[in-house]
């Protein structure tokens, strides 16, 4: 074989493998606004990677939940706004901007206004840090949000707004796995916030929540798990995750009638308090606290 | 130079024989924005998901979980516009891998455009909406088509 051959056939390979790359990535943008359908010549692999196929639900509908369970604020208890500086990689500043997100709904619903706004901004550097400053990109959401700061009613609309637009922008960039890691956060945070109600106060209306959002600890799992860039850090804290919900669905006689419903009485309170340490651990470590 | 034009046609045959075209309807605009939140009201925002189908030759079946919480109340809103294929939507309580589950809506991608309120009584923590997709109507095996279902969700206390 000469040495034009040997080109040809590295020149040839290359094409395939670029062609080959292209064909297994998920679509670019396969959200299109198209009067009519769109046709483009590209080079398909029938092979599609797998989306997990489960809706996330809103961090502010369970801190609202929370909230109207009893709720109370408790100061100092979220993550200092102060830290949002402190996260490093990628992996790190997603979980944080749940946190975030979650401490900004909690003080939003409990009245504390200029704290609300501090989590904003903490929120707004992470979305910027991360990619996703289109959120705040796409109209005036945090003027509109300090203009109606003393209105409680405009500002949770403007809070679902927020929630919505960040949805809508991760699906439309095929970033479904960012926003399990988003929610991991935002989960971790008011399940602190929540177990360390119920640790001091016994409210049997905000454990029977909180024994609700165990439901939908698998998802979140399978969720950490379908990151592309899977590394031993995440992977720990899947470990985690899996040991909060090992321990509850160990305890006798929280299965409900059927294996989608639970019995929140069957905590006792040995079995709150243990949560709670696991469940405030796993969120030290998040925030580094 | 016989073998350069040898490695030419076989390269040149082999992409032609891979290329296919993908026809994407996926409709994801403002219009299908305007008209979901539209009918999500009174219902305030609580999730949304775009579903990809891609048709092939033999049918297929997706299922997507919905979270529920106890005592809240919820509004689906879904949007078929970006599909030329119909395909069967049915939302059950439980996941297709409990024999004991309970059809709860029944209908198909036809109707474009509609909004269910799934019924309290009927839902534990969780929903399950099932896209059963038949295989693709389409004879030309180069082209494959694709398509999407938007879905809202709106939760009220």
């Amino acid at each position: 074989m000469n040495k034009k051959v040997s080109s040809v056939l590295v020149i040839a390979t290359c094409f395939f493998a670029v062609s080959c790359g292209e064909a297994e990535a998920p679509d670019a943008n396969p959200v299109e606004d198209n009067k009519e359908a769109v046709v483009e010549e590209v080079e398909v692999s029938m092979e599609e990677i797998d989306e997990p196929e489960f809706i996330i639900p809103s961090a502010l509908q369970i801190s609202a939940m929370f909230k109207n369970s009893g709720l109370t604020y408790i100061d100092g208890i979220t993550n200092s706004p102060d830290k949002v500086s402190d996260y490093n990689s990628k992996f790190e500043k997603l979980l944080n901007f749940g946190v975030y997100s979650g401490d900004l709904f909690y003080c939003i619903l409990n009245d504390q206004t200029q704290m609300s706004i501090q989590y904003l901004k903490a929120v707004r550097q992470l979305a910027d840090e991360t990619g996703m400053a289109g959120i705040f990109n796409t109209g005036p959401l945090f003027e509109r949000f300090e203009s109606n700061i003393g209105n409680k009613d405009s500002v949770f609309n403007i809070m679902l707004e927020f929630q919505e637009k960040t949805d809508v922008l991760i699906a439309e960039n095929n970033e479904e796995h960012t926003a399990m890691v988003i929610f991991a956060g935002a989960w971790t945070e008011g399940m602190y916030i929540g177990l360390d109600a119920v640790k001091n106060t016994g409210n049997e209306n905000l454990k029977a929540r909180l024994a609700e959002q165990m439901s939908i600890v698998g998802n979140l799992i399978k969720g950490l798990q379908y990151q592309p860039n899977r590394n031993d850090a995440s992977i720990a804290y899947e470990a985690k995750y899996q040991a909060i919900l090992d321990y509850f669905m160990g305890i006798d006689g929280v299965k409900g009638a059927d294996e989608y419903s639970y019995d929140e009485t069957a905590l006792t309170d040995e079995d709150w308090k243990a949560l709670y340490e696991m469940v405030r651990d796993l969120r030290n470590e998040i925030t580094k606290s | 130079m016989r073998n350069l034009f040898l490695v030419l046609a076989i390269s040149i045959a082999t992409l032609s024989i891979q290329a296919q075209t993908v026809r994407n309807s996926c409709k994801w605009d403002d219009q299908v924005k305007k008209k979901c939140k539209h009918d999500l009201k009174p219902y305030h925002y609580y999730a949304f998901k775009i579903t990809k189908i891609t048709f092939t030759a033999k049918s297929q079946f997706k299922e997507v979980e919905v979270p529920l919480f106890h005592d809240a109340n919820y509004r689906f809103v879904f949007n078929t516009e970006g599909l030329h294929q119909d395909v069967k939507i049915e939302i059950y309580d439980k996941p297709a891998s409990n024999s004991s589950r309970k059809k709860i809506y029944d209908g198909t991608s036809h109707e474009r455009h509609f909004v269910y309120d799934p019924p309290k009584n009927v839902t534990h923590n969780r929903i399950y909406i099932d896209y059963i997709i038949p295989a693709s109507n389409n004879s030309d095996a180069s082209v494959v088509d694709k398509g999407c279902v938007i879905f809202y969700s709106g939760f009220k206390n």
